[in-house]
């Protein structure tokens, strides 16, 4: 009798044990994960700065960089490579790097939190609205900012306003998820409109400008530009990151998440209005770019599953890596030739999108 | 952990789906809840809970207010298990239990959470699933996944909607055996809303036949289930044996006007 009794708790203790083991190595196979992608955007990052129309071998753009980080031993390299590498190239990957890390990381946290696996900072009309108030500032030439970046304030202020909408009128009558998405879809089709009715009326070269915009680029991006960028991403990524482990709950249906102690309501606009602000800070220095907020998070899916500790970083770094190496085609495929960035990455993510869809048979889960 | 229901009215519209709803619930108590579709079990469960705001009327839990606990608060407390859970990304079993634990940990899970949820898979005997997707395992074993997220929350508490109604016999019957044992075992008091009558006459101390909104009659299984009450509350015509110490209903023909 004792015996037995001995012999079935080791048996339990073994069974928990085992199950332990394999829960670790799923969760170490997702770090192993993150150390790959994060490796290969490092590696790629160092690729990248060494290609472009300049003329310049590897050790002359590595050798910027390293006198860069010690001035005193390195030799200064020539200034017009120098100039090349350090004002244009680097800040232009370091855009892209952040810009889709950030948009990625938006769509992957917004897709849980309204409940839909097509909710993305596109899909909920903010880019629409970046694009309504950058066609106003450059046909009309009103702006709510002034300076060199009175079409970026513009774009901005429309974005978060875009949003800032959504959020009020699903706040009067308790904040669904269906009907955020609605109203989103609906203010996305109205910005559209207002942006087509001011294009049809403006002179050739607004109209090019703001279509120009509109397909997003990277060349905008510079130390100046980062410096806005950067901070706005340090404050927000980090919280949402944090926030990830309550997504999981909320994907398991409002109620459920409130029986599990989460402030269902409190939760959904604290995570939208942050996901936003970092949309619209990335999005009006950049133009409109593809749909990495929508795509990246589901390729990270497919690959790792739905636990969102896991899903929402690895989506920044999928998202990151996808715009970077996207923008170097779109620099290099027919060059001198610069196809936009935004055209880029749905040629680039569609097809991956689709394969991975396919051949997972998992739709969007 | 007691649990006081005051003159308790609720409606989504202007109807009222609940009236005049008076119950209280002691802990070590094991409660099934009855009545025929409609009659608004669902929604007095989730005003337990504090996920509906009744328009009238109160709750309390140990004496204090729930209109004025936080949902954490409520979550340390009350365990509940819905009608239907579908997740909306793959998780695995592991992690779907895991989040039980929210309510006592902010974001990282401890070695401690860890072992919760493997007693709680374990005591539902549903190990061998823990590395499965929740979406990918069937809807029988998927109630007994969120059963045991209830457990692992460690509650005083538990409030079950029709947590065995996607249950073949042999599992129906595993799961109240476990809700009953942890109410004698661990003293928490159980409230669970139960479409199979005598399942319920078998397995309660206490049963709340439910009608329209209202509470048609409350106490023992023996006092509840009578000829009279089930076949004005449902419409049919039966007839009560006892079998084995307990009331059983047996079923003979729906009643037409």
């Amino acid at each position: 009798m004792i015996q037995e009794n001995i012999a079935s708790h080791l048996k339990q203790k073994s069974d928990h044990e085992s199950i332990l083991i394999e829960y670790r190595k799923n969760n170490v196979k997702k770090i192993l994960l993150i150390t790959v992608l994060a490796a290969a955007m490092i590696l790629f990052s160092l690729f990248a700065i060494t290609i472009g129309p300049v003329d310049m071998t590897l050790k002359d753009a590595y050798q910027v960089i390293a006198h860069k980080i010690l001035p005193h031993w390195v030799d200064a390299p020539e200034v017009h490579i120098e100039r090349t590498v350090w004002l244009v190239r680097v800040p232009r990957l370091l855009t892209g790097l952040l810009v889709g890390f950030s948009l990625a990381v938006a769509g992957a946290v917004m897709q849980p939190v309204l409940r839909n696996p097509m909710a993305s900072p596109f899909t909920l009309g903010i880019s629409s609205g970046a694009g309504f108030g950058a066609a106003l500032a450059i046909i009309f030439g009103k702006s709510i900012g002034n300076g060199s970046y009175y079409i970026v304030a513009n774009a901005f202020c429309f974005s978060l306003f875009t949003s800032l909408i959504i959020l009020l009128l699903s706040k009067k009558k308790g904040a669904t998820p269906q009907m955020m998405i609605l109203i989103g879809i609906a203010l996305s089709h109205l910005f559209t409109a207002g942006t087509t009715v001011m294009q049809y009326f403006a002179e050739s070269w607004a109209t090019a400008e703001v279509v120009f915009w509109m397909v997003g680029s990277l060349s905008k991006g510079t130390w100046g530009t980062l410096k806005y960028i950067f901070p706005v991403v340090l404050l927000c990524v980090p919280f949402l990151i944090i926030k990830s482990w309550d997504l999981n709950s909320i994907g398991a249906g409002d109620d459920a998440a409130k029986s599990l102690g989460i402030n269902v309501e409190r939760t959904r606009i604290v995570l939208m209005v942050v996901a936003s602000l970092i949309t619209s800070t990335t999005i009006c220095f950049t133009g409109t770019i593809g749909f990495i907020g929508l795509v990246a998070p589901h390729i990270t899916r497919l690959m790792t599953g739905g636990d969102n500790r896991f899903v929402v970083p690895i989506s920044g770094l999928v998202g990151a890596l996808l715009l970077s190496v996207s923008d170097i085609a779109a620099m290099n495929i027919i060059s001198p030739v610069v196809i936009p960035i935004g055209v880029m990455t749905s040629f680039m993510g569609v097809p991956l999108f689709i394969y991975l869809i396919v051949k997972m048979r998992r739709g969007l889960h | 952990m007691k649990i006081q229901v005051r003159d308790l009215e609720f409606g989504y519209t202007k109807e009222k789906i609940l009236k005049g709803i008076e119950l209280s619930i002691l802990p070590g108590e094991h409660v099934s809840i009855i009545g025929p579709n409609g009659a608004g079990k669902s929604t007095l469960i989730k005003c337990m809970d504090g996920l509906l705001k009744p328009q009238k009327g109160d709750i309390k839990i140990d004496g204090r207010c729930i209109r004025g606990m936080r949902r954490e608060q409520i979550a340390k407390k009350i365990g509940y298990v819905p009608q239907s859970s579908a997740s909306l990304f793959m998780l695995k079993v592991f992690d779907m239990v895991l989040l039980g634990r929210r309510p006592h940990t902010t974001w990282k899970s401890s070695e401690k959470d860890k072992k919760q949820v493997l007693n709680a898979l374990r005591l539902l005997n549903i190990e061998h699933l823990a590395m499965k997707n929740f979406n990918e395992i069937s809807g029988g074993q998927q109630q007994k996944v969120i059963v045991a997220r209830a457990i692992a929350q460690e509650t005083e508490m538990l409030l079950l909607d029709e947590a065995t109604s996607n249950l073949d016999i042999r599992h129906q019957l595993e799961v109240m055996d476990i809700v009953r044992r942890l109410v004698d075992e661990l003293g928490i008091s159980a409230v669970m809303i139960v479409h199979d009558l005598n399942i319920a006459a078998r397995y309660s101390d206490k049963i709340i036949m439910m009608h329209q909104g209202e509470i048609a009659a409350a106490g023992t299984p023996e006092e509840v289930l009578t000829e009279e009450n089930i076949s004005s509350v449902y419409g049919v015509e039966i007839c009560i044996e006892a079998i084995k110490d307990k009331p059983y209903v047996v079923p003979l023909k729906a009643k037409y006007a």
